[in-house]
């Protein structure tokens, strides 16, 4: 009952962090992970912010795991690119241009700028259930919306390619 | 290209269907998977057939075993008893000496349920054998359950992990309703139903052992200690005392936090298949059991996303860890953030692994003292000339224009957080907004709430409130530390510099003012302004000490 009722944000969330590809198998580990940590869990009714955290981990530690892999994804190669087509109300060119400079952008965000946007603009989640999940005050959760935002920024207004990584602070 | 792209495009990314096997396939996993505490300890039940359970009756008699013996069968219950006698089980693995720390007030009880409800409980101790003998006519279910401090005593245990419940029938066996259930010493359940095959359980030394010996109070100190799990000792570990620290930014949860390092390196004989072990084993708490707020401290997440910053390399992770984890998994910093409030008290490191209910070990490694004092550096030219201005509590930085803002002043009143301030009456501050409260923002521009949660760019003041604080890296350089009274509640004045490497201009300015009736355990409020946000930073700190000066609790 609680892989029905989680894991379609879980697969969201995952996909929002690393990208639809992985987010299969990310999902599946959160929930293998979750599953074997239930014994410590008190209170059931924190199951699902609970869980959040599990996930955020998990694609975080992948993320780690992908440094120095080389190879970057053509935009094709993402599963969820066509269903984030905008419909012919919106500005296709401008979505897909956005695509084109923000992706490569985006992968080129520490972990926590990932993380912390995928949680908050990606899924909707306020900055205390975004801080939460990372595990951080929600002044850090602030300062890495904050900084992972001026990346994006950045690369856009410099047309130059994706930035180099920040280091988180 | 506007933000409103970039903010299309991160909605975009979770805009997305899961397969459509995704459950399916995650349950699959699931399922074969086994749970922390191990191999499942009850003997498993055949498949069951569907059947009305009616009525049952639980018999327990209760055979404790004042000694049981280190190895050999488990003792028969005395002659004459009607009883039926409890099958000799073979006795094998390594026995463990579990220190016997009766500190917590947890019992057991054994539960039968019918039909999701419990029918009848009886309470066990460790070290005990139960006969049970189970008057039902289909389905039932035995568990473990555990009453907590603070429950009533008499009352129905907490039941609080099902994994200690395992179900039978005894209409599709009836041998199913005769079990065996053993309490070992650790806390450990076996339930085997007493028509079955004999199984093979450890047991364990019900006498209370000695703690090994040591301290780790002073930075080196060592102490050599077992490595033990359900099934006995499987390895060795060092521990050795690093030092105290007076914090690591983005890491404090408590007000005003200090951290202690502890190096622990595991020597493994043979590693244990199902078991983990590692980080989570470890804990820091009062010695004192009745020191108010008794709690237990663990390690701080070394994966937690922090980069260069945060507790020492290499960090203590949890074997076996996921590949790429940036953790060694045999040994390791662990760093435990202690707030500063607890400093008088005497702490002790606690090593609780795996599944045992016992402590077997645990090292005191604090003595009542001064936490470590944040550093700050020699004041510089332009750092601010605080001055005391008639009619306010505290001294606030020299400003001209500052005073001059609040000759006209308005004030605001946050309801949740419980505090009202004065601001100048040309600024601005927001009403109740999804994910902030009324007067939490304030700047001498208008502006417009565009994002929820989302603090508009022309904020130069912010007020947070909450149950968290913001310790202090030790590589943070800190430009001031002033303790002070604000209404009455001791609070810090703080200003520094997170990253002065990496960006040495940057500064945050802020006070924490501990709020609530117990003076600091309802929470906290932090206002600050950030030379990122505030156009002139000058002005708006000291805009920011008139306005704390203001500041009034409800």
């Amino acid at each position: 009952m609680l892989v029905e009722r989680h894991a379609t944000e879980t697969y969201r969330l995952c996909a929002a962090i690393v990208g639809a590809p992985d987010a299969r198998d990310l999902t599946q580990e959160t929930f293998l992970v979750a599953w074997r940590e239930l014994p410590r869990l008190r209170d059931i009714g924190a199951f699902a912010p609970w869980l959040r955290r599990i996930c955020v981990s998990r694609c975080r530690n992948w993320l780690r795991s992908q440094r120095g892999v080389g190879g970057t994804a053509s935009l094709d190669s993402e599963a969820g690119f066509a269903d984030s087509l905008p419909d012919g109300r919106r500005d296709f060119r401008g979505a897909v241009e956005a695509r084109a400079v923000l992706e490569p952008a985006f992968r080129h965000l520490n972990p926590d700028q990932r993380a912390v946007l995928a949680l908050h603009y990606s899924m909707g989640y306020s900055i205390a259930e975004t801080a939460d999940a990372l595990g951080v005050s929600l002044g850090a959760a602030k300062s890495r919306l904050h900084g992972g935002l001026k990346v994006l920024r950045s690369a856009i207004g410099s047309g130059e390619g994706a930035p180099e990584p920040e280091a988180a602070r | 290209m506007t933000d409103e792209r970039i903010l299309e495009y991160l909605r975009s990314r979770s805009r997305v269907e899961p397969p459509g096997d995704l459950i399916g396939s995650v349950a699959d996993v699931v399922a074969e998977a086994p749970q922390r505490r191990g191999v499942s300890w009850f003997a498993l039940a055949p498949a069951l057939a569907a059947a009305a359970a009616l009525v049952a009756v639980l018999v327990v008699a209760v055979m404790p075993m004042d000694r049981m013996p280190r190895y050999g069968p488990l003792p028969v219950p005395p002659s004459g008893s009607e009883l039926p006698t409890p099958t000799p089980l073979e006795q094998s693995g390594t026995v463990i000496d579990v220190a016997w720390d009766n500190r917590s007030d947890e019992s057991f009880a054994i539960t039968l349920s019918v039909n999701g409800e419990i029918t009848a409980w009886a309470e066990v101790e460790p070290c005990s054998a139960h006969n049970l003998i189970v008057e039902a006519s289909g389905p039932f279910s035995i568990g473990l359950g555990q009453r907590v401090d603070g429950s009533p005593p008499g009352g129905e245990p907490v039941i609080w992990s099902d994994i200690a419940r395992e179900s039978y029938d005894s209409a599709a066996d009836p041998g199913q309703n005769e079990l065996l259930v053993v309490i070992h010493a650790n806390g450990a359940v076996s339930v085997v139903p007493r028509s079955g095959p004999a199984t093979v359980i450890p047991s364990g030394n019900c006498e209370p052992a000695v703690h090994p010996a040591g301290a780790l109070l002073e930075p080196g100190d060592q102490v050599e200690l077992p490595a033990v799990d359900e099934n006995g000792q499987f390895g060795t570990i060092l521990v050795e005392r690093g030092q105290d620290r007076a914090g690591y930014a983005e890491v404090a949860k408590t007000p005003g936090t200090f951290v202690i390092e502890l190096f622990v390196q595991y020597t493994v004989d043979q590693l244990p298949e199902a078991e983990q072990f590692g980080r989570h084993d470890w804990a820091l708490r009062p010695t004192d059991p009745d020191a108010e707020n008794f709690f237990l401290i663990e390690a701080i997440d070394p994966v937690d996303g922090r980069g260069d910053s945060g507790p020492p390399q290499p960090r203590l992770g949890i074997y076996p860890g996921p590949e790429g984890e940036d953790v060694t998994l045999t040994e390791g910093w662990m760093a435990f953030e202690v707030s500063r409030r607890e400093a008088d008290l005497e702490l002790e490191l606690v090593y609780l692994p795996g599944d045992l209910y016992r402590t077997p070990a645990v090292f005191t490694v604090r003595a009542p003292g001064p936490p470590p004092a944040v550093v700050e550096r020699s004041p510089a030219p332009g750092d601010p000339i605080y001055v005391a201005r008639e009619g306010l509590p505290i001294t606030v930085a020299q400003s001209a224009a500052a005073d001059a803002l609040f000759e006209n002043l308005d004030t605001c009143s946050n309801p949740n957080a419980g505090y009202t301030v004065a601001f100048p009456d040309d600024w601005y501050t927001n009403t109740a907004v999804d994910g902030a409260s009324a007067c939490s923002w304030f700047t001498p521009e208008f502006f417009e709430v565009t994002d929820a949660g989302e603090v508009p760019p022309e904020v130069w003041l912010t007020i947070e409130s909450g149950h968290g604080d913001i310790g202090y890296l030790g590589t943070t350089e800190v430009y001031l530390h002033e303790d002070l009274t604000i209404d009455g509640r001791a609070a810090q004045r703080v200003e520094f510099n997170p990253n002065p490497t990496g960006d040495p201009g940057h500064r945050i300015y802020h006070y924490v003012v501990p709020f609530g009736p117990d003076g600091g355990a309802g929470g906290t409020v932090i206002v600050s302004t950030d030379s990122d946000r505030a156009d002139d930073y000058e002005l708006a700190r000291a805009v920011l000490d008139r306005l704390m000066a203001s500041l009034e609790f409800d």
